[in-house]
């Protein structure tokens, strides 16, 4: 458990910036990963007084304050009018509804731990983030979470309103657990039916998750084969789809070993949980493809 | 520093370490349904409500409760005899070190569905709202056949069969 001397609930983004330029100084989300550190705090920086913690949309966005909950992505129905249960399906692994009413988005973002369900839902919705570092600044999430840590404070994640199905997968080995490995998959509806956009993201392999972009993802042919599929109660042509397209790319992700799992069955893993993840987005969508 | 928590309709107003968590300002102040159990944010004995919400006190800050209300087990003792007393039926606390963290949680779960206006749920939808209380007696099961009761008596119904998606198909069973 962490120690501090000192608690300021600020009034502004400036003021948190300036004071996280303190050594052993920490901006505090929910607290649920910090609270694990034997960090001495210096001064603890709550930003809950900022109006950080609402989710609002316009005409081409979704904005999600840092200090949203996970709690709040789950159930909103503005995120619901866009994504329908994607989050509610990302998030419901992650241990129990009262640690999702105290995590945060930003938190869970900031820290780029590689188990988070929440990273890897963002990616593949092509999310970027906003950061505040003496002006406010917006990068794709993709490069954020490759960057290291640094004094900038998380301001909000934003979201395109483009159309598309998305679907998400994990394996645990327990129920609530960490995942043993995370993948997410986005299929824009824009473009011609022989070439889509298919945006994957594979995470907790355990590190942070990455981000890959099919183009020319052929819809015909994933419909074809989920019909396939369906008739014949398997995922062979799915399967076969994936080796196709997919296979290249996931094999070129780095995964490693830890307690949860080796790297070898992880990418044994990522292949079949992203067929899982494309008989979802086939099933979802096939109304409108019929 | 100074913290003013309202807890069960009382205001408390004490001077308190930046790092004191919720769960040790209760339970310093008296309020010992508060359970400490795994201090991994996993195990929901801790679970109180903030503002009307279940959060877990050994991963709040006091200080972000500060000017806020909280409820704990010794603010619900009409409701907590009600639910405890289903749960008593069923055979489903043993040494009842969770039972605070449960009940707290239900309640929760009942006000989530009633301002829903839910009239029926399913067992998954249960066992799901509820996947962060551990208990390490009695497996569960118990508590499933308590609330099924119990919520049929406050007019929510429980249907009774598992709901659970075939992992290969997709499908519902």
């Amino acid at each position: 458990m962490f120690t501090a001397k000192n608690y300021v609930k600020v009034k502004s983004l400036e003021e948190a910036f300036e004071l996280n330029k303190v050594r052993n100084n920490a901006v505090m989300g929910g607290l649920m990963w910090l609270k694990q550190s034997k960090k001495n705090i210096n001064t603890l920086i709550d930003l809950s007084g900022l109006n950080l913690d609402k989710i609002t949309e316009n005409e081409s966005n979704i904005e999600i304050g840092a200090m949203a909950s996970l709690r709040q992505l789950e159930k909103s129905e503005i995120i619901a009018g866009s994504f329908g249960d994607y989050f509610k399906e990302a998030l419901k692994g992650i241990v129990g509804v009262q640690f999702r009413n105290g995590a945060t988005v930003g938190g869970s973002v900031f820290g780029r731990y590689g188990f988070s369900d929440v990273i890897t839902s963002l990616l593949a919705l092509d999310a970027s983030v906003v950061i505040y570092k003496g002006q406010e600044i917006q990068i794709p999430l993709a490069d954020y979470v490759s960057q290291k840590k640094d004094n900038s404070i998380l301001v909000r994640l934003i979201l395109k309103k483009t159309s598309c199905i998305s679907a998400y997968e994990s394996m645990r080995i327990v129920a609530t657990d960490f995942p043993v490995l995370t993948v997410s998959a986005s299929l824009k509806s824009e473009g011609p039916n022989d070439s889509k956009t298919l945006s994957l993201a594979v995470g907790a392999r355990p590190n942070v998750a990455s981000l890959l972009i099919i183009e020319n993802f052929n819809t015909s042919e994933l419909y074809t084969s989920y019909t396939q599929d369906v008739n014949n109660n398997s995922l062979s042509n799915l399967n076969a789809l994936v080796e196709k397209y997919l296979i290249e790319d996931l094999n070129n992700l780095v995964y490693g070993n830890n307690l949860k799992a080796g790297s070898e069955y992880r990418r044994i893993l990522a292949k079949a949980l992203a067929t899982k993840a494309l008989f979802q987005i086939a099933e979802k969508g096939a109304d409108s493809w019929k | 520093m100074e913290v003013k928590i309202t807890v069960n309709g009382r205001p408390l107003k004490r001077e308190i370490s930046p790092d004191l968590m919720l769960i040790d300002f209760l339970r310093n102040n008296g309020y010992t349904s508060v359970k400490r159990g795994c201090e991994t944010s996993n195990c929901g004995l801790c679970t109180v409500h903030l503002n009307g919400i279940p959060v877990l006190s050994c991963s709040t800050l006091a200080l972000r409760a500060d000017g806020h209300n909280v409820t704990t087990l010794e603010g619900m003792q009409e409701k907590a005899k009600e639910i405890g007393g289903f749960i008593a039926d069923e055979g489903a606390e043993q040494c009842g070190y969770c039972s605070p963290g449960f009940i707290m949680n239900i309640i929760a779960m009942e006000n989530e569905w009633k301002s829903e206006n839910k009239t029926s749920a399913s067992e998954h939808e249960i066992l799901s709202y509820l996947s962060g209380n551990l208990c390490r007696c009695t497996g569960y099961m118990g508590h499933l056949r308590a609330l099924k009761k119990y919520f049929a008596s406050q007019g929510i119904e429980i249907t009774p069969k598992l709901e659970y998606t075939d992992d290969y198909t997709g499908k519902v069973k």
